[in-house]
């Protein structure tokens, strides 16, 4: 691999060992990948912090670095943890688990990083189309590359935070145009709600299990909102290893890329198939949850209004955001409205990567099509998956 | 005895050889594989893949994936090797911090027979999979 000066410098010591010890991780990787150099990135994401998914060795891992003097040297941003920093002795997590997940965070401003905590760090700091980043977080990544037009791949937690105390990452993968082409067109049969950011999420899980890899090509005949493709996106990343779609009328540089495709294969998903992902009607689920990817305002303002025709939920709801767009909604008045309809707003973390939900609930329902892979997977618990505007009918019966 | 071999692109060196679990749906680190127990959960069973090679075609789902790989190690449950047909970043970079050998099949298509083969010896130098019966 080509290495500029400076490059050099860190690889061999110059700048301290843990400076070295970053370097030789990221070439190794990228020399694994074919990166022929390493560029620079403006902003990295770090994932894995939740003790739970974690644990000893990811703490030790981190405070490893942590002890060694690292610091971050560029924008960097943090992922969800496992738990509420807050509220975590209201939410059946010991006092144990608290102190060693206050112990990974506390390594992780100490390196400098931004008091984040979220797994939507591009509503903290807007990608630039064409800017070169290091992020983990599969959601994170979808968002970026297919939204934002921003360069990255779905990089493991630990390369993000190798990424973040050097400011480099190898240029392969996403990082290059010629690996952003569509691979795979999706066809999706008439009569699906793509307004709905539920019915978009299932629609990522498809796509994400029946292709599994590779760039899904979608041109809807009406645009997909903003929290859909948010769904959307998370879901390929968990079902599949998709890090990017080209989405016309959303992805920048959208006609520029359909122009340079070459071979392209073809799914099709009707709208049956989505119908058979959604639940009996007589179900009852004792857990409603929204916020993952972590809610932004437009989901709020929704729930809001979904519930506005409630006297009280009979369903506890949980929603899952960001301190950034909690003290955004508080300012506005909606938390309060929430917390009136017996809603639960977590800040800091999700039922994915918490020990929260587990053994507490028989049945959760879900608009995340993310959460319905990982829940059943990660706290053993019953999950259904529901569109978006069918919480009232659950929460206010 | 039956024995074949077939041409690998080395990812993280290394040589091994091994009893091979061959899983055929791709795995996510993160909620599919327990480190304590060094085994790949599906479908509520749990399979062994301590000391094995493990053979499956991606990985996939989250990113935090490469911290159970490195769990692996740290909990002396790794496979001895990993064998799949195309590797990504996540499963990459645990291999490198696991120190787990990761090698993938040139000939997609020879991918499946892998299937009928008890043993497998990685041989890195001369980038060979050699697989016997």
């Amino acid at each position: 691999m080509y290495l500029t000066k400076e490059e050099e410098k860190m690889i061999q010591g110059e700048e301290g060992p843990v400076i070295e010890k970053a370097m030789k991780i990221i070439v190794k990787i990228g020399e694994a990948l074919g990166a022929e150099n390493l560029i620079n990135i403006s902003h990295a994401h770090v994932s894995g912090l939740s003790y739970l998914t974690i644990g000893e060795p990811g703490l030790l891992f981190i405070k490893n670095f942590r002890e060694q003097g690292a610091r971050t040297r560029v924008f960097s941003t943090l992922n969800p943890v496992g738990m509420d920093l807050q509220i975590w002795n209201k939410l059946n997590i010991s006092r144990d688990f608290a102190e060693k997940q206050e112990e990974i965070v506390r390594y992780m401003y100490e390196m400098g990083f931004e008091e984040s905590l979220t797994c939507t760090p591009y509503l903290i700091r807007e990608p630039k189309e064409g800017e070169h980043l290091a992020w983990g977080e599969s959601s994170a990544v979808g968002m970026a590359n297919t939204y934002y037009g921003a360069h990255t791949n779905r990089e493991g937690g630990p390369l993000a935070l190798m990424s973040a105390i050097t400011g480099k990452t190898y240029n392969a993968g996403l990082h290059l145009s010629e690996n952003r082409i569509p691979t795979t067109k999706i066809v999706l049969t008439d009569g699906i709600n793509l307004s709905d950011p539920g019915i978009a999420g299932i629609i990522g899980y498809i796509v994400g299990e029946k292709i599994g890899t590779g760039i899904p090509l979608l041109e809807t005949k009406t645009s997909l909102t903003y929290t859909a493709v948010k769904a959307y996106t998370a879901a390929t990343g968990a079902s599949g290893s998709i890090a990017m779609s080209v989405i016309k009328g959303i992805t920048p540089g959208y006609k520029d890329l359909v122009k340079k495709i070459d071979k392209i294969e073809k799914i099709e998903i009707d709208k049956k198939e989505i119908q058979d992902y959604l639940p009996d009607e007589n179900i009852e689920p004792d857990l409603i949850f929204i916020g993952c990817p972590h809610a932004d305002m437009d989901e709020i303002i929704e729930l809001k209004k979904i519930l506005e025709k409630c006297n009280r939920t009979k369903t506890p709801i949980w929603v899952s955001t960001s301190r950034y767009i909690y003290n955004k909604a508080l300012k506005h008045g909606l938390i309060k409205e929430l917390e009136k309809k017996n809603v639960l707003i977590l800040r800091d973390t999700c039922p994915v990567v918490s020990p929260a939900v587990r053994g507490r609930f028989k049945k959760i329902a879900t608009t995340s099509s993310k959460s319905y892979f990982y829940i059943p997977r990660m706290q053993n618990s019953p999950t259904i998956v529901i569109p978006f505007h069918w919480i009232g009918d659950y929460a206010c019966r | 005895m039956q024995i074949r071999k077939l041409r690998i692109k080395v990812l993280v060196e290394g040589s091994a050889e091994g009893e091979i679990i061959f899983l055929d749906s791709p795995v996510s680190f993160l909620g599919e594989v327990d480190p304590k127990k060094g085994v790949v959960v599906k479908s509520g069973k749990e399979i062994n893949i301590k000391n094995k090679i493990m053979v499956f075609p991606n990985s996939r789902g989250s990113t935090v994936g490469s911290y159970v790989i490195y769990a692996l190690r740290y909990y002396n449950n790794s496979p001895k090797a990993m064998i799949v047909k195309k590797a990504e970043p996540i499963l990459i970079t645990g291999c490198i911090l696991g120190e787990i050998p990761l090698v993938e099949i040139m000939d997609e298509n020879s991918f499946t027979e892998i299937k009928n083969y008890h043993k497998a010896i990685i041989d890195s130098e001369n980038k060979l999979l050699i697989l016997t019966n």
